[in-house]
């Protein structure tokens, strides 16, 4: 059924994008009768309009067609008598930055989660202000990862990894005499 | 042309025909109504309906709709804050309860799918904030 779908929206934009390059190509060089037809009928602006208008509606279309819209990979957080639960693993990322955010030593974040059978890994790449107690910074960032997340999805996080990317200086301005 | 999908009552006065569409319509008037449910999630195609300004009230809904019951996958983004088993749960219920009183179709089940968290306003620019200090 989706294939037959895409190559509907295929055709569909083939031939909407190439009834919009007719009437623009109309509007330069008129292609036999018909284009002359048009151009003398509407006019140039009413054809450049219109077929600007279709070849992009085509070419949505037909992109549409060609790179379908990819499922974002999710994980189950339940099953249950009336069904399942899931939740995309883009959701969980934004829920780990969302912690993240809450600490000032925390310049900058990159999140991955990844669902496995033993439970969630969440990888973790920050970039931390300069003067900080590393240890102890990611093992908070571990803890409080790992508690919001099981708290709110009620799924279990087996790993937290974070790597230090990178220390972050702030810059003192100088002083001009 | 009749939409030929949907579920078919007869009795001795004639057919009622109801289709998918309503299906779909109450599970995501039902599923909007529970606590912590910031809006469902269409994907491109419903999002261009309501930039269109059309309100696509089946937005986020797939029915499966059979002779006497119906599944129900329901694609949704939670406000931040609640506890997503128990949003689920909820709608679960409501969307079930809903079906089975307005249509009569039995519900097998409720699929939930957690499409992503909406932030209170000052957390997503703050999260704007972060996310271009990254890029930088």
């Amino acid at each position: 059924m989706k294939s037959i779908r895409r190559v509907l929206l295929i055709v569909l934009g083939v031939l909407i994008m190439g009834t919009g390059i007719f009437l623009l190509l109309a509007t330069v060089h008129p292609l036999g009768g018909t284009g002359l037809y048009l151009m003398h009928r509407y006019g140039q602006t009413v054809l450049l309009l219109v077929g600007g208008a279709l070849t992009v509606i085509g070419l949505i279309l037909l992109l549409m067609g060609i790179f379908p819209s990819k499922k974002q990979p999710e994980t189950v957080l339940q099953t249950g008598d009336l069904g399942e639960v899931r939740i995309t693993l883009n959701a969980l990322e934004n829920m780990v930055l969302r912690v993240v955010q809450q600490k000032k030593e925390i310049r900058g974040s990159k999140r991955k989660v990844v669902s496995t059978p033993r439970g969630l890994v969440v990888y973790l790449q920050v970039k931390v202000a300069a003067d900080q107690n590393l240890p102890e910074l990611s093992s908070e960032l571990q803890r409080d990862v790992k508690n919001y997340l099981e708290e709110i999805t009620g799924i279990v996080v087996s790993e937290v990894k974070v790597n230090i990317e990178n220390i972050i200086l702030e810059q003192v301005p100088l002083k001009v005499k | 042309m009749a939409d030929e999908e949907g579920r078919v009552i007869t009795s001795e006065l004639g057919s009622i025909r109801i289709a998918d569409e309503v299906v779909a319509v109450i599970a995501g008037l039902a599923a909007t109504e529970v606590e912590g449910v910031s809006a469902m999630s269409g994907g491109f195609a419903g999002d261009i309906a309501e930039v269109l300004g059309r309100r696509n009230l089946s937005k986020g809904v797939k029915v499966e709709v059979g002779a006497e019951e119906a599944k129900i996958d329901l694609y949704i983004i939670v406000d931040y804050g609640n506890r997503i088993p128990d949003v689920a749960w909820g709608i679960q219920e409501n969307v079930k309860k809903a079906i089975e009183q307005m249509t009569g179709l039995k519900v097998l089940q409720v699929n939930v799918h957690v499409q992503g968290v909406n932030f209170p306003m000052k957390e997503k620019e703050k999260e704007d904030e972060q996310k271009e200090s990254t890029l930088k």
